[in-house]
């Protein structure tokens, strides 16, 4: 999410999942789009039987492969490499979308002269702390300016830069630039420099795809590129779950940056989201380090202490982002209503602020050390989900209660009498003291509200019946727990009770049951009017002044009027239509479907091409008009200027030709002085584990700003480990959803695919002596399972220079629940982050792997 | 109240020495060492739960281990350079705790 975010401007797919039928090219890497997307996929097979080229990128061959055009084989975790091949042949035999990138890019910006990359500075960029182990950005700024991050939960990082720090530069005039790219400290410079040793054979000796099948990748891209053609990437889980994940999706969007295949028909980066509604629980997060659609949770080790500071410290001052403090403000209206006012800062010191990562890897560490005591386990079954599972187990056991709210027993919820330690003896039930609370939960037809697709698409869906027994939707489960706490706290005088004390928690209750009405959730994060409670149209009309309310305010403009519902709306556009499907539920922000769309236009506001046309400008009517909801002040002409004489803020400072307005300066950032935390441009690093040596920085294998944390139980695997020489990587299938539960406990389904299985290529398992249903046992220093083999050529060694490497792959999805089960994948991996999000590694690590079965009790138990 | 009594100096001095060696491990930046140290104050910190929470003075003690473990987080779990100037104020705070 951040690399989107840093390089357009928003953290999200940046295209509708239909306008992938328009593509002339679709390279899907990182996922198994037919298999574990079908829907959209279908999109996909449209725009080939149209002509497209479709392009699949990845370590095995799967359906997805089967259906594409070209298939390029690569180990995996090398996918840098292979994007920043892409980059330097366009670059080098100038196939680049010259026109789109000079005006709507920062490819001519100039940058300090302190800048240097890793092939300069022994593998790092400037800035490297290596006491510290994190980068200082002073000196990837634009040359004498300090740029604001639009990633918010990264913005704190420029308190760094001192107290002073206001992003004031910014105002003062456009960053610099050089038009003519000459300048060897311009963006395009430095970018030629930084990937001149990505060539077609450096590629094929790190990924170890052919060189001829990457040039032929490389080349569709470009051949359909430009002003009449324009191509897509579409990714998962298998680019995000990298200690270089953020930076795999970075190096997309400057390959898409350079082609103009961003803000157009058929253009874009889709980000395939691994679960339902994953897009909608980052917008109004379950993140730790986000208040709801992107505003930063406030830090006490930051400029925060008071609203003031808070929104001093965190507003940029020029671009849309300068309108944060209106958002900021109705959020706490809507949080606190009428404890929230202007002299106890709107209740801003109810929010809990921040002192540490939070997220799921390091929490799961302060269980095992007992700083946590309690644990709410809603949507998720971390014990086969989470990686170093026998470490989720060790946390668990270690709580004081944990409450698991599910439709069927989890093995999360069962931990305490069926997990691999307590068959393995390491753990009895009657040596741990978690108190359990397992509550039965609603299937999704059992409860009515909103889904947020991958595409920010938001969907209303009705209850089909209401759930047998005990069963009860989230919604009603959170608001009744909110509503038991507030009256056990009313009477309290600490002054950490007061948010509970102030919170709004007024919803329609509906029923015996008391289930809460989900509209008026959605009411509520719309936005209104505090003094006559009047939904806003949209969030052009949020105040800073505590005058409205809004719970989130990308989604305004959801819900306009009392009774106006747009997630319900489904109304589809008829054949030859605009393909925008503009009434078909509601998209945030401001139901546009193509994010960025001002770019469909050139810098004088004409579609780049009448088969490429999506908005454009109407100069008689003075306004933008086409096919989508404009993502740009409808009446910005392309011939505005900001007049730097005047130091214009927010929107004002951003030029009529500059369509990425949520930039400090509108443009896209192929290179990313702020927002980051592992460096401006992508650059290839192995995986945190790896069989084999960088070839491209041989003083760093892997990310320098990697969050590792080994200890025993969590070790980490030394670079190129003999005992360990297999890649090994994990992933989905099309017959069991989310964490395996949903499917493995229901017969027809589990029936589907049975068993746990192990993908093994027909090279390794001559060397082992292997064939299909033999067993297998897969080792690493954080465990070890056992597993049935499948002999397939689906999956290839690869040949690194003079070395051959095996790949091994494996469903996560199975363990020890249900009528389908397995061994847990998951307990083979360690607890690591990446620096940017602290997403977690499952798809590149090395293991061992030998024929036979576990001697100890768990393999026994299963062998019955 | 069983909240107001003293706390077991032995255990306070374990969870002291376990911050200092965090912080004099701050060059390797040493996973372990924190991860003794969140052991030890957690176990402070339970050791004053156990006694009780009803008393003012328990919950003041409980408020001020709480925020040794949020700033010990911050130095084992930091969001950009570790902030080593609070986890010594933390290990001030927790030296008061046992006065």
């Amino acid at each position: 999410m951040p690399s989107l975010g840093a390089s357009y401007g928003r953290g999200s797919a940046t295209m509708s999942l239909w306008d992938l039928e328009s593509s002339d090219c679709v390279v899907i890497m990182g996922s198994n789009m037919a298999e574990n997307h079908p829907v959209a996929f279908r999109f996909v097979v449209e725009a080939q039987r149209r002509g497209a080229t479709v392009i699949h990128v990845d370590p095995r061959f799967t359906r997805t492969s089967a259906m594409a055009d070209i298939h390029a084989p690569i180990r995996a975790g090398s996918d840098i490499a292979f994007l920043g091949g892409i980059i330097r042949h366009l670059l080098e035999n100038d196939l680049w979308f010259r026109e789109y990138a000079l005006a709507y890019s920062n490819i001519a910006h100039i940058i300090e002269d302190g800048y240097l990359g890793p092939d300069d500075n022994d593998g790092v960029f400037s800035g490297f702390d290596e006491a510290t182990g994190t980068y200082e950005t002073e000196t990837w700024q634009y040359k004498g300016k300090v740029v604001p991050s639009v990633v918010g939960e990264h913005r704190v990082a420029h308190a760094e830069h001192g107290p002073d720090d206001d992003f004031e530069s910014m105002t003062e005039s456009r960053p610099p630039v050089d038009m003519t790219l000459a300048d060897p400290r311009c963006v395009y410079q430095i970018l030629r420099r930084h990937y001149a040793r990505y060539t077609p054979e450096m590629v094929e000796q790190i990924t170890g795809c052919p060189a001829e099948t990457f040039l032929r990748v490389a080349d569709a891209l470009a051949r359909n590129s430009g002003r009449e053609r324009t191509g897509a990437f579409c990714y998962a889980v298998g680019w995000t779950h990298h200690s270089v994940g953020v930076q795999i999706i970075r190096a997309a969007t400057i390959i898409q940056s350079l082609l103009g295949n961003v803000g157009r028909p058929g253009s874009g980066i889709m980000a395939l989201r691994g679960h339902v509604s994953i897009q909608g629980s980052t917008d109004i997060p379950t993140l730790y380090n986000m208040l709801p659609t992107y505003l930063p949770q406030p830090n006490a080790l930051n400029r925060h202490a008071t609203l003031a500071e808070y929104l001093h410290t965190e507003t940029p001052t020029t671009g849309w982002w300068a309108n944060m403090p209106k958002y900021m403000v109705s959020l706490l209206k809507a949080w606190y209503g009428e404890h929230a006012t202007a002299e106890n800062e709107f209740g801003y010191q109810h929010i809990p602020k921040l002192t540490g990562d939070l997220s799921y890897e390091p929490i799961t560490l302060s269980m095992v050390d007992g700083m946590v005591k309690g644990m709410f386990v809603l949507g998720q079954n971390p014990v086969v989900g989470a990686v170093n599972s026998d470490m989720v187990v060790r946390g668990l056991s270690k709580l004081k209660w944990m409450v698991v709210r599910d439709f069927a027993m989890t093995e999360t919820a069962n931990f305490w009498k069926d997990s691999r330690l307590i068959q393995r003896g390491e753990l009895s039930p009657d040596r741990i003291g978690t108190e359990m609370f397992f509550l039965p939960a609603a299937m999704p037809g059992e409860k009515d509200g909103t889904v947020t697709n991958t595409a920010r698409l938001v969907q209303w869906h009705d209850m089909v019946c209401e759930a047998p027994g005990e069963s009860r939707s989230d919604l009603w489960f959170i608001y009744h727990l909110g509503r038991r706490l507030k009256e056990l706290y009313a009477d309290s005088a600490e002054a950490r009770d007061s948010g509970l004390q102030a919170l709004t928690w007024s919803y329609t209750l509906r029923g015996e049951r008391q289930e809460p009405d989900p509209e008026d959730v959605l009411r509520e994060i719309n936005g209104y009017t505090i003094a006559d409670h009047v939904q806003v149209s949209g969030f052009t009309e949020l105040k800073d002044d505590g005058s409205t309310a809004c719970g989130a305010w990308c989604y305004s403009g959801i819900f306009p009027e009392a009774n106006t519902n747009l997630s319900r709306s489904r109304r589809p556009d008829r054949p030859g239509g605009p393909n925008s499907h503009a009434g078909w539920a509601y998209a945030w922000p401001s139901n546009r479907r193509t994010l960025y769309n001002r770019a469909s236009a050139d810098p004088e506001g004409r579609p780049w091409s009448e088969r490429k046309k999506k908005i454009w400008w109407d100069e008689a009517a003075g306004k933008w008009t086409g096919y989508d909801v404009p993502d740009f002040p409808v009446d910005k002409a392309p011939g505005y200027r900001p007049d730097w004489s005047t130091r214009p803020h927010g929107m004002d400072a951003i030029g009529g030709a500059d369509p990425f307005i949520m930039e400090a300066d509108g443009r896209c950032m192929i290179f990313v002085p702020s927002g980051l935390k592992d460096g401006p441009l992508p650059a290839h690093y192995e995986p945190v584990e790896s069989p084999v040596k960088n070839l491209m920085y041989r003083s760093r294998s892997y990310n320098p700003v990697a969050k590792l944390w080994t200890r025993p139980g969590n070790e980490m695997h030394p670079e190129a480990d003999p005992r360990f020489p297999h890649i090994f990587t994990t992933y989905r299938l099309t017959e069991i959803h989310c964490g395996g539960i949903p499917s493995r406990v229901m017969p027809h389904t589990a029936e589907l695919q049975p068993e746990g299985f192990v993908e093994i290529s027909p090279e390794l398992a001559a060397e082992h002596g292997l064939k299909s249903l033999d067993w297998t046992v897969l080792s690493t220093l954080r465990g070890e399972i056992e597993v049935k083999a499948m002999v397939t050529e689906r999956m290839r060694a690869f040949r690194l220079g003079d070395r051959t490497v095996h790949q091994i792959g494996m469903p996560w999805l199975y363990g020890h629940e249900g009528y389908a089960t397995g061994d847990i994948a998951n307990v083979l991996f360690a607890i690591s982050g990446d620096p940017n999000v602290s997403i977690h590694t499952t798809k590149a690590i090395t293991c061992n792997l030998r024929p036979g079965r576990l001697a100890h009790a768990g393999g026994e138990i299963l062998a019955q | 109240m069983r909240g107001a009594r003293s706390l077991p100096n032995e255990r306070i001095e374990r969870a002291l020495a376990a911050i200092d060696r965090a912080i004099a491990a701050a060059p390797e930046r040493d996973g372990a060492s924190f991860s003794q140290a969140v052991q030890e104050v957690s176990a402070v910190r339970d050791e004053v739960a156990t006694h009780g929470r009803a008393t003012p003075e328990a919950r003041r003690r409980l408020d001020t281990l709480n925020a040794v473990l949020s700033m010990i987080l911050a130095g084992h779990f930091p969001l950009g350079a570790p902030p080593w100037d609070e986890v010594r104020k933390a290990r001030g705070w927790l030296a008061e705790v046992q006065l």
